[in-house]
């Protein structure tokens, strides 16, 4: 009996030390950084009080701002100011404004890998012409958490920018510490209210460069095999595409990269037969130019901003490390073959004329 | 010598405190004597008319004239005393004594199982006569390597106790062991079977069930054959079967007399049902209050919102709603069903909708402890459910202190435990720590009967071979 | 006495356990992208090692090795040894695993009450005796290869072939000590498989225990570099915990790798609970009186709590400190052990 007394008593000791009541957590979704002459983090708060009351059509989130001189102190003062013990577990979503990126990630990265209550699967956003607070102050019906709809947005939604699982953090701050790889993020903004994707930011070591145009944000997420269903304009031709490989070799001094895919016919002129069947092979060598063109654009618009985005310089070290040096990525020859094979049309036979 | 017949009469008189159920009656030259309470008079009136027939009434040898079934001669006066209460007649003829079994018949009929019922398979239970219960049992096996030895326990009850065996599969040594056991007992009253089972083994040691107490005479059987030793208490309605393991407690043996592949998916069921029965409300309570990083955020959120309101913290919650549901269950059991059921409705209230509208508890923990409650009434054995009770409670204690790491702790102290447990020196985590195969697919799982072909390896050292024949 | 299975069952625990927190780690930063190679070069060494002691095992046949070495100056040597390697692996056990469970699970417990828990439960298990515990890791075995498949099958879409080029980056000088590195957290557990008593030994044993325990390290150290990559993977201070973060199920069970990180705590205690019982039984072979047998325990594991959590878990340069020497020690120790037992074994014969 005295054996399990004092066996008890050690247990006792063990305390509550680490015992949060699910009332005493405020959840946390996401993380927003600005930068106006001085660090500005905002907190996105989910379980705030105010949802619990009310009915759920009017649910809300909470948003909390602290400033500092670097982004530590900046994070300390936002955590300071919630009310209940934050809980970073669940969170999402990283934004970042224009102005921080261009001022640096290096500082931000490394805090947030370092820190063990904060996970390391939420995705890296880059915020244009708005900044994280406004983003995270919109109210949609359906989604009343921000950071979760953005992320649905890009997971799950059907637009032609999207994650795939190698964008979360751990892998991201992985591909970051690489040599001859330079980052680049998904770029938000607001059209009329709403959040929409268009554009990729691209990054030169740690700071960010520009913006891509559309198209090339396109092509570059073709390459990264990241989308489907993408649609391709050719002469007034449109396509989807499945199913696309993306291989890079390096041979003989030059990089050689080779893109395939299937393509579904979408919209097409009306002069076009499709019982004839020397039509898709037609089509075929039609949009497998457009898209070399287009990947030739994509590769030329990059170099012009010294920013390796496809990795070329990560290749040449990994196949033959000695010929490798420095911004040899931006300088070594490309040669770039794409095919596209237009091979299936949809349900019906013939064009509407 | 005995001594005269006054001399005997009236020692027994004395001895028997002149109490109102001892008859005695002269017929001519012999005395007869017995209890009222304990023998039938129907028969003892046969036998007197039967023996005032012979020899129109003169006496002479009675022995060798009396037909009665069970009839032996006294030669020791202590013997009376034993003789009389278990319901013999004494008939005394000149310095002989002789007892004549007249028995009455106090017991049940033979009827349905009252708390291991099964759908399918016989449907006798055991009673509480000896005779009666071991006709059972012998009539399912009937070998005459079956062996039954007896023994009197108990000072003043003199309660017989019989054990049997199969002699050409038990091992020796068990056998040996649990009547050196049986011959330690110094004990004045032996009321029940389970009193024995506890004499029998180390009760001191671990809140498990050590011996199997079985009210169905097919189970018995079953057990028999696989080199297990029964034993059955006068009295007493349920058969001791040694040596358990704890496998033999969660699966019933009845299903065996259905499809093997059927079958496996309910045996596998119950053995994640214990495990559910043990974790539920530690489970919950280490991930709601400590590792709130697995459940998915919009359950969290949802959690966060019933929680609202609720003034305990979890465990202090869960704590409460448990021992809450023990007494519920409790009560249950001893309150006669001929009161009237209000009483299981007004439990049924309290834990439901009352106090999650009084704002006491949380929806989502009724929810938890109806789990823990409906999977542990899966078992059948009612000891295995409350030494269970134990061991979920240390585990919600760990889990309140330390979360998920002292889950992981004390779940380890639990196996441990679980493991050094010896049961005449036969592990008690039998078929799944040294592990057999053969035992195993008879208890866990269940294999086709064609295919069962062998017995265990440690009860049945000597005899493997149950089945031959084709494949 | 301990059967086969258990035997097998054991090694294997034995083999996996230290690798969790500091070996793994301390391997891919000084061998980086081929680690590999010296893992498998720590293998070939270890089967070697296993056939060395399977010989002294059959040589000592039934008996302890406590009891076994007898009397004398060698003797005494051979046992101050012995209580060296266990007082060595039980602080390395107590330090890893309260530093697991103070870096994720528990975040502002003081350490030295998780040290105390632990404690507890290695206190109990020698309380109950050997064959209970032998029985219970028989029966967690099962749990054990079930996570490592759950973990391999899933995790192994993330993998890039890109990840593990260049080949062959390192030079040979850091393959060499990266198989060292592996070879010495192998074997030195292995040693306490010489305190057993069990009628007889056969050298497949061995190796099937020593080929499953260190053919899931192999496996698990691809899978780090495949899935991080190489400046990541030398970043990262858990690499292993790391990586159970991906396991995703039906997109639908996430970030269970809570759950999953049990059987490497059930590793580590494990090395705990046979250290200890060899420190008892070479302590019971010096001291004759009876007081000081009785409360050993109670006061040898309470030291080596204060010891590891004191003068270890109290700094991270401490902590830096153990991964970088320890396997030199744990070597030094464990191949003069062997040394001195056959030397031994030698002069018994004659």
């Amino acid at each position: 009996m005295k054996k399990i007394l004092l066996v008890l008593m050690c247990l006792m000791m063990c305390g509550c030390y680490d015992y949060k009541e699910l009332n005493q957590i405020s959840i946390i979704g996401g993380i927003g950084i600005d930068y106006d002459n001085e660090y500005i983090v905002s907190l996105e708060i989910i379980n705030d009080k105010k949802t619990s009351e009310g009915d759920s059509d009017s649910v809300k989130t909470a948003t909390i701002n602290g400033t500092g001189k670097t982004f530590v102190e900046a994070f300390n003062n936002a955590i300071a100011k919630v009310d209940r013990d934050p809980y970073f577990y669940q969170m999402q979503v990283l934004l970042i404004s224009e102005n921080a990126a261009v001022k640096g990630l290096n500082e931000v990265f490394d805090y947030l890998l370092r820190e063990s209550k904060i996970n390391n699967s939420f995705y890296t956003v880059v915020t244009k012409d708005t900044t994280p607070q406004e983003v995270f102050q919109i109210n949609s019906l359906t989604e009343p958490v921000a950071s979760s709809k953005i992320v649905k947005m890009l997971k799950d939604g059907s637009g032609d920018i999207k994650f795939n699982k190698n964008d979360e953090f751990d892998l991201l701050v992985g591909k970051y510490v690489k040599q001859g790889i330079d980052i680049s993020l998904v770029a938000l903004e607001m059209e009329d209210g709403e959040i929409a994707f268009n554009h990729m930011a691209i990054f030169n070591g740690d700071s960010l460069i520009t913006f891509l145009n559309k198209d090339d944000s396109i092509t570059y997420n073709l390459l990264t095999n990241k989308s489907e269903g993408i649609y391709l304009t050719s002469e007034d031709n449109v396509v989807a595409l499945f199913g696309n490989k993306t291989k890079k070799e390096f041979k003989d001094g030059k990089i050689v990269i080779t893109f395939t895919a299937d393509a579904t016919i979408t919209e097409v002129q009306d002069n076009i037969d499709f019982k004839d069947l020397s039509v898709y092979s037609k089509l075929s060598q039609e949009f497998s130019k457009t898209m070399q063109e287009n990947i030739e654009n994509l590769i030329d618009h990059s170099r012009n901003y010294n920013a390796d985005i496809l990795g070329l310089g990560q290749l040449i070290y990994a196949d033959k490390p000695n010929s490798y040096q420095k911004g040899i990525g931006l300088k070594v020859l490309v040669e770039v073959n794409a095919s596209i094979n237009v091979n299936k049309n949809g349900i019906t036979f013939e064009v509407i004329k | 010598m005995l001594g005269g017949v006054c001399m005997i009469e009236r020692k027994i008189k004395e001895e028997f405190n002149d109490s109102s159920d001892l008859i005695v009656k002269k017929i001519k030259n012999i005395t007869i004597i017995y209890l009222e309470s304990v023998s039938s008079s129907d028969k003892v009136n046969d036998y007197i008319t039967l023996m005032t027939s012979i020899d129109n009434g003169k006496i002479r040898d009675v022995f060798d004239r009396m037909a009665a079934p069970n009839i032996k001669e006294i030669k020791k006066y202590d013997e009376c005393e034993f003789y009389l209460t278990n319901g013999f007649t004494l008939i005394i003829k000149g310095r002989k004594i002789y007892a004549v079994e007249t028995r009455a018949d106090i017991h049940r009929s033979v009827n349905v199982p009252q708390t291991q019922q099964s759908i399918n398979g016989p449907k006798d239970a055991f009673t509480e006569n000896i005779q009666i219960n071991l006709g059972l049992i012998k009539r399912r096996i009937k070998s005459s390597h079956l062996i039954n030895e007896d023994f009197m326990i108990g000072r003043k009850t003199n309660t017989k106790v019989s054990l049997l065996y199969l002699d050409d599969i038990c091992d020796e040594g068990l056998i040996f062991k649990i009547k050196r056991k049986l011959s330690k007992i110094d004990i004045d009253g032996l009321l029940d079977s389970a009193i024995l089972a506890q004499l029998l083994t180390e009760e001191s040691k671990t809140p498990f069930p050590m011996a199997i107490e079985s009210e169905r005479p097919d189970r018995v059987a079953n057990d028999l054959l696989e080199g297990k030793a029964a034993l059955i208490v006068d009295t007493s309605p349920f058969v001791i079967v040694l040596p358990a393991f704890f496998v033999d407690f969660i699966n019933p043996k009845s299903d065996d007399y259905n499809k093997s592949v059927n079958i496996n998916f309910v045996k596998i069921i119950r053995s994640v049902s214990l495990l559910l029965t043990l974790l539920a409300p530690a489970l919950y309570v280490a991930l709601i209050n400590y590792n709130q990083e697995t459940i998915p955020i919009s359950l969290l959120i949802n959690f966060s919102q019933q929680r609202d309101g609720v003034p305990f913290p979890a465990a202090i919650e869960a704590f409460i709603m448990l021992i809450m549901c023990e007494i519920l269950r409790e009560s249950d059991i001893r309150f006669p069903s001929s009161y009237g059921s209000s009483i299981s409705i007004l439990g049924a209230l309290i834990m439901g909708e009352a106090a999650v509208s009084a704002g006491i508890v949380s929806p989502i923990m009724i929810i938890v402890i109806a789990i823990t409650f409906i999977t542990s009434l899966i078992f059948t054995e009612m000891e295995m459910i409350n030494s269970l009770r134990v061991f979920r409670f240390l585990l919600l204690i760990a889990a309140a202190l330390a979360g998920l790491f002292g889950i992981v702790l004390a779940g380890f102290i639990f196996l441990i435990h679980l493991c050094s447990v010896e049961n005449y020196s036969m592990p008690y985590t039998y078929p799944l720590a040294p592990f057999d195969k053969i035992y195993a697919k008879k208890t866990l799982l269940k294999e086709q009967t064609k295919k069962s072909k062998y017995r265990s390896k440690l009860l049945a050292r000597k005899n493997q071979v149950r089945m031959g024949g084709e494949e | 006495m301990i059967t086969k299975r258990q035997y097998v069952i054991t090694y294997y625990y034995l083999v996996r356990a230290l690798f969790f927190g500091a070996a793994t780690s301390y391997l891919i930063n000084t061998t980086g992208n081929a680690c590999y190679l010296s893992a498998i070069i720590g293998i070939g060494l270890g089967l070697g090692f296993s056939y060395l002691l399977y010989y002294i095992n059959k040589v000592k046949e039934e008996k302890k090795i406590v009891d076994y070495v007898g009397r004398g100056l060698l003797a005494n040597g051979i046992k101050l040894l012995l209580l060296l390697i266990g007082v060595v692996l039980l602080n390395n056990v107590l330090v890893s695993i309260s530093t697991m469970a103070y870096a994720f699970y528990l975040v502002s417990t003081p350490v030295i009450f998780i040290t105390l828990a632990i404690a507890i439960v290695i206190y109990y298990a020698l309380k109950k005796g050997i064959k209970g515990f032998l029985r219970a890791i028989e029966i967690l075995f099962p749990l054990s290869i079930i996570i490592f498949i759950l973990k391999f099958s899933t995790v192994f879409e993330a993998m890039h072939l890109d990840n593990f080029k260049p080949w062959l980056n390192s030079d040979l000088k850091s393959i060499l000590k990266g198989s060292l590195v592996f070879f010495s957290n192998t074997i030195t557990p292995g040693i306490l498989m010489l305190n057993f008593q069990k009628s007889d030994y056969e050298y497949k044993n061995n190796a099937l225990g020593y080929l499953l325990g260190s053919g899931t390290i192999l496996f698990v150290l691809i899978l780090i570099i495949g899935i991080f990559g190489m400046p990541l993977a030398r970043m990262l201070r858990y690499p292993e915990y790391m990586i159970l973060k991906k396991v995703n199920i039906l997109n639908f069970i996430e970030n269970i790798e809570n759950f999953l990180t049990i059987v490497l705590i059930i590793d580590n205690l494990v090395v705990g609970v046979l250290a200890t019982f060899l420190v008892r039984d070479v302590v019971k072979s010096w001291v004759k009186k009876e007081k000081i047998i009785k409360w050993w325990d109670i006061i040898f594991l309470l030291g080596m709590c204060l010891v590891s959590v004191y003068l270890f878990n109290n700094h991270y340069a401490n902590i830096l400190r153990l991964y970088r020497y320890e396997y030199i020690l744990m070597l030094g120790l464990s191949l003069s052990l062997i040394g001195l037992i056959l030397w031994q074994i030698k002069r018994l014969d004659q």
